[in-house]
């Protein structure tokens, strides 16, 4: 090659490592440097006394307090599911591995299950395994504690049927909670993976003699693998950084809910707490070592196929009867509880009055009565297009970050690895307060790009930083799958890299950036903290969220104000069915389904 | 070929950031930007200065205050001989929810007041109480704050951002609100005898109940403060691990807070912590006061300490909670309005607050909205006659037997009280829980008597002896050291966490040994 080209090979490597180095730099670092310097400064002076602090009560127990199950007699009896509180620091670990481990098992028998067999319902139950993933805020506590609380539906029917009054409160609520919500994100990574599996692979085995469980456990999910453990791996950042689960159950005692107490209990965002900044810290390191680790560990196999695209259905059965006994019996009840968070929201939604067992009154005046609100349509719009705008950003961020780290490498790229995966592990009201205190009062203050005129240029940025790495991993995986020799065998022929980028390789993983911006922009539009924040500024540009959180902090329309806001946020699923739908119909001459 | 490649990659990117920049610009309309445009395209009024816009702001200006007039730069365009008033913009930082916001913006510029001084908008920001003092200070154009509570104003009042009142009908409206209310100040006067922040409306603080839950654990409907620490709410914490009671951190509930403050005058100090303790024991412990209302509305707890509007909107939204004021121990709360120092137009803002106290005073009479006002003669407006129901309860507050609250006082011994509460109370919830559950479950069972019970409540609620972490001495947590500390984090906020693991230290040495003497 003339050095000429090797030249621009140079520049186009260098400006694909630059862009995402750029912007997590100025997004996520400077705005969370901004507001960890101070307590940065002050464990500095405090040295040892800060670790002594973090090693007793409420951090680490000495002894857990509480009890697992807490039973007590009386008409009827009433068995609660409790936890017991390890400390801050362990509840957060023991909850994560637990939920992983759950939504790890559930998500692969499903994934397996609908990517191996045919059955009637097929259909309607890959759908209905992606209600999970809709975001619901703020009125998820309302229906958690209306279905599994004390005097909840759970445990009305319980103590009616069995005798016994079921119900859950504090740690294990906030595991069931997460388990439901975070299975399907393993049982989609799962699912793509196997149906991207060269079927011929298979094939082999079939003929070797492999049928069954044997073919499954030596074959199929072996090679399904970066995609269960990505999404596994995906579960436990969750699962650590979540708020709506430990919200809905009244968990303080998780490191997530403890950072955003403590930022909130300072007097003013100049002086958050130490322990924040330890916290946070703690968070963003495990995140970041988990993720490596698994991807360190699949970069040891081979799993990437010649062969893309072309799967139709080649490789579905019929399921026995025994299988097809647990399918409706144990995996569809599986699923459709796994959804009764988003069931509640359109039951408040939809009802007049639900303060007793069952809801009375069929309603659509709540919804009436939101859309009369221009608030509420303009804050859809706002929502709408800032998250699409995110997305247009982050599959930019996403696409050259996942190549810089896996086909560039070289210095800088584990530092961009890390940097596109902590914005999940990385508490948003750390970064909302962050943006605000470095660009809202010093660096923009005054100009077009001042948050307290343009908040929603920020939830933009912000959503792209903090929802960009669902698609990020969904293009690591996609560089996964597709073989280097394939670009090797274009480039071999002359096609220089930033064309092969073009012609090969974007196309191959199109489908995998496709599905990861998906979910980016779903939860870009019900993102929370962020919006909260920085959405009070210009309520102009205020996006869905804040609305609903105004409704229901103000309290509006009286007595109806849960229902009203449940009506948004039942737009809210609306709008996110509707975004499922089209990427959905988009793809499908590609592909029978979305997975990521 | 590459090189085309990628600098059609290059435009295509630099293309998507600048649409993406129009699209927010231009969005809503609402923007700043926008209303620069609007104001020109349609100009009813001559103007041919333009108008101040955010670019304008200056740091400095928290220095420049009172004295400058409003900024009346003397437009003399030829037609007009008279000044003529730059239209203006006010700038309100707020806690106000946005019914109350649109409400005030659509009623008062159509005011004349509006229209004498020439503003065109108000911007009402919400931004979190965590970054209201770094908002004024680095911002320098907030012109307003409103609602929050008196507890946040007194800290800006302390950090030196809020102005004193000085137009005429600044002064005049706010000599119609009475200094004191049920035996508190309606006013923050400064030393220099200048009033610094006014209420604009007035709320009493109690207890909502959910009667269904009361009744299904057989619980008394509670009369005072002290009946939450009592033993008979914590059976179902002890049989069901399930509180009762709903509480709000007072770190980041400035309603809660006042209470607590009422607490600790009502029954003094050492006895205020006891009762405290014994409360925060018997509660969930929620981080803000809306959700201590949506616990009592949906049925999660028994009781909820709130502020009397949330106790009206639970009212409507449950037929089975009902709001009570405590026997001769409410207290009521002036929700503030103040000039902030940044104002740069001191005028136009101090009529609005005039407008706010007098004429605006008919906001809070919405069905939606339900506050009482601050000013009586609110109620000779039209919508006021209309509101016998608000009429009543306002009458009775002042009427009814209330503790004669001290905010000076309250004021000094804020912060390390908040702190003392998060670093023992709400830090330590579990570890404080089950001890209760422990001395609780051995006074139901009779294994302890009432005295012994009382003897062990006085020990858990006692404030802690703590080795202090500037000085190395072993003090007590009396009023008169909340005061010094309070002081010292005044002087060093970089303080804070030291004390707080003091504290947090000594209650985990308390809380273990009681636990460990009660077997549990």
């Amino acid at each position: 090659m003339s050095r000429n080209s090797l030249a621009r090979i140079e520049v186009f490597e260098t400006s694909v490592k630059a862009l995402p180095l750029v912007f997590f730099t100025t997004l996520l670092i400077l705005p969370l440097a901004s507001l960890l310097y101070a307590p940065f400064t002050v464990t500095l002076e405090r040295g040892v006394d800060v670790l002594e602090g973090l090693s007793s009560y409420p951090f680490i127990n000495r002894r857990p307090l509480g009890e697992f199950i807490v039973y007590s007699t009386g008409e009827p009896p009433k068995l609660i599911l409790s936890f017991k509180d390890y400390g801050v620091i362990p509840n957060t670990i023991i909850a994560a591995l637990i939920v992983t481990a759950l939504a790890t098992i559930i998500g692969t028998a499903v994934a397996l299950i609908l990517a191996r067999y045919t059955f009637p319902g097929r259909d309607a139950m890959r759908i209905a395994s992606m209600i999970p993933l809709l975001y619901t805020p703020f009125v998820n506590a309302f229906v958690a504690y209306k279905l599994f609380g004390q005097g909840g539906i759970l445990a009305e029917v319980t103590g009616e049927v069995l005798g016994v009054s079921i119900s859950m409160q504090g740690l294990a609520g906030m595991i069931m909670a997460q388990v439901f919500m975070f299975w399907p994100i393993v049982y989609i990574n799962a699912f793509a993976s196997m149906i991207q599996i060269d079927p011929s692979v298979e094939e082999q085995a079939e003929n070797l003699g492999a049928r069954g469980w044997t073919l499954y456990k030596t074959v199929t999910i072996p090679l399904a693998l970066p995609g269960i453990a990505s999404g596994a791996a995906l579960v436990f950042i969750f699962s650590m950084e979540d708020l709506a689960a430990p919200l809905a159950f009244d968990v303080d005692n998780v490191v997530s809910i403890w950072i955003v107490r403590e930022i909130l209990a300072a007097t003013d965002i100049s002086q958050v707490s130490t322990e924040t900044l330890i916290l946070a810290l703690m968070l963003a390191v495990s995140a970041s070592a988990w993720f490596i680790a698994v991807r360190r560990y699949i970069s040891l196999r081979q799993y990437a196929t010649a062969e893309k695209g072309g799967w139709k259905g080649r490789r579905l059965r019929r399921p026995s009867p025994l299988l097809l006994v647990i399918i409706y019996l144990l995996i569809l009840p599986w699923i459709i509880v796994s959804a009764s968070h988003q069931i509640g929201v359109l039951v408040y939604a939809f009802s007049e009055d639900w303060s007793g067992l069952l809801p009375r009154g069929f309603t659509l005046s709540n919804f009436s009565e939101v859309l009369s609100d221009e608030r509420v349509v303009r804050s859809f719009r706002n929502s709408f297009l800032y998250a699409s705008t995110a997305s247009l950003i982050i599959a930019l961020i996403a696409v050259t970050s996942a190549y810089a780290v896996e086909r560039i490498g070289g210095r800088l790229s584990t530092v961009i690895d890390v940097l596109a995966t902590i914005p999940l592990a990385m508490p948003g009201l750390a970064v909302a307060l962050g943006i605000l205190a470095l660009f809202g009062f010093t660096v923009a203050k005054g100009t077009p790009l001042d948050p307290f005129t343009n908040p929603g240029l920020y939830l933009v940025l912000a959503y792209a930083v903090r929802k960009s790495p669902f698609t990020t991993r969904a293009a690591f995986a996609g560089l996964k799958h597709v073989h280097k020799s394939l670009e090797e065998a274009a480039m071999s022929l002359g096609a220089r890299r930033p064309k092969v980028v073009k012609d090969i390789t974007l196309p191959l993983i199109a489908i995998n950036v496709a599905g990861g911006l998906l979910i980016s922009f779903v939860y870009s539009v019900t993102e929370v903290s962020t919006s909260i924040t920085l959405g009070g500024l210009n309520e102009d540009q205020s996006p869905v969220t804040y609305i609903v959180y105004d409704y229901l902090t103000g309290g509006y329309g009286g007595g109806m104000f849960i229902h009203l806001a449940a009506a948004i946020v039942a737009m809210l699923m609306a709008l996110q069915v509707a975004a499922i739908t089209f990427v959905n119909l988009a793809l499908k001459q590609r592909y029978a389904f979305i997975g990521v | 070929m590459a090189a085309q490649n990628r600098a059609l990659l290059l435009v295509g990117v630099i293309a998507a950031f600048i649409l993406i920049a129009l699209a927010l610009f231009f969005l809503g309309g609402g923007s700043e930007s926008g209303e620069v445009g609007t104001q020109a395209e349609t100009p009813p009024t001559p103007q041919t200065t333009p108008q101040p816009t955010a670019g304008e702001t200056v740091t400095e200006a928290i220095t420049t205050t009172t004295e400058t007039p409003e900024t009346r730069t003397t437009v003399t365009t030829p037609e007009e001989k008279e000044i003529k008033r730059e239209p203006v913009i006010l700038r309100v930082l707020t806690r106000h929810p946005g019914e109350i916001q649109r409400a005030t913006v659509e009623a008062f510029l159509q005011s004349e007041v509006a229209k004498k001084y020439n503003i065109v908008d108000i911007k009402f920001y919400s931004v979190p109480p965590v970054a209201w003092i770094s908002a004024i200070k680095s911002r320098g154009d907030f012109d307003v704050a409103w609602g929050g509570g008196p507890t946040l104003f007194d800290q800006l009042y302390l950090e030196g951002l809020l102005a004193p009142l000085t137009s005429e009908e600044a002064l005049d409206a706010a000599s119609q609100i009475p200094d004191k209310f049920a035996g508190v100040a309606m006013k923050r006067v400064g030393d220099d005898g200048k009033i610094y922040w006014v209420a604009a409306s007035i709320a009493s603080f109690g207890f909502t109940v959910n009667h269904k839950v009361l009744k299904e654990y057989n619980l008394p409907i509670p009369k005072r403060w002290a009946d939450l620490a009592s033993p008979l709410y914590g059976k179902p914490l002890v049989e069901e691990n399930r509180p009762i009671v709903a509480i709000a951190d007072p770190t980041k509930s400035t309603s809660n807070t006042r209470m607590y403050e009422i607490i600790l005058q009502a029954y003094g100090w050492e006895e205020g912590w006891k009762v405290l303790t014994g409360m925060a024991a018997n509660s969930l412990i929620e981080q803000g006061s809306a959700d201590v209302r949506d616990d009592v509305i949906v049925g999660k707890v028994a009781v909820g300490i709130t502020i009397d509007f949330y106790g009206y909107t639970a009212m409507r939204a449950n037929p089975d909670t009902e709001y009570i004021i405590p026997e001769g121990e409410t207290v009521v709360n002036g929700d503030p309005i103040a000039l902030l120092v940044t104002s740069k137009n001191p005028d136009a803002a101090q009529a609005f607050i005039a407008w706010v106290l007098t004429e605006g005073q008919k906001i809070w009479f919405r069905e939606d909205v339900n506050r009482l006002p601050a000013n009586p003669n609110a109620f000779n407006l039209p919508e006021g006659r209309e509101r016998q129901d608000l009429k009543a309860v306002w009458e009775s507050l002042r009427n009814a037997k209330t503790l004669d609250f001290d905010d000076n006082l309250a004021l000094q011994v804020e912060v390390a009280m908040q702190l003392y509460f998060n670093a023992t109370l709400v830090q330590l919830d579990n570890l404080l829980k089950e001890v209760w559950k422990a001395l609780v479950s051995k006074y139901l069972s009779g294994e302890i008597s009432d005295d012994e019970f009382k003897a062990y409540l006085s020990r858990l609620g006692e404030p802690l002896e703590y080795v202090d972490p500037v000085t190395g001495e072993k003090v007590k947590f009396t009023m008169e050291d909340a005061k010094r500390v309070t002081e010292v984090l005044r002087e060093n906020p970089r303080l804070r966490d030291a004390y707080i693991a003091a504290w947090r230290k000594a209650a985990v040495e308390k809380y273990e040994s009681l636990l460990a003497e009660l077997g549990g």
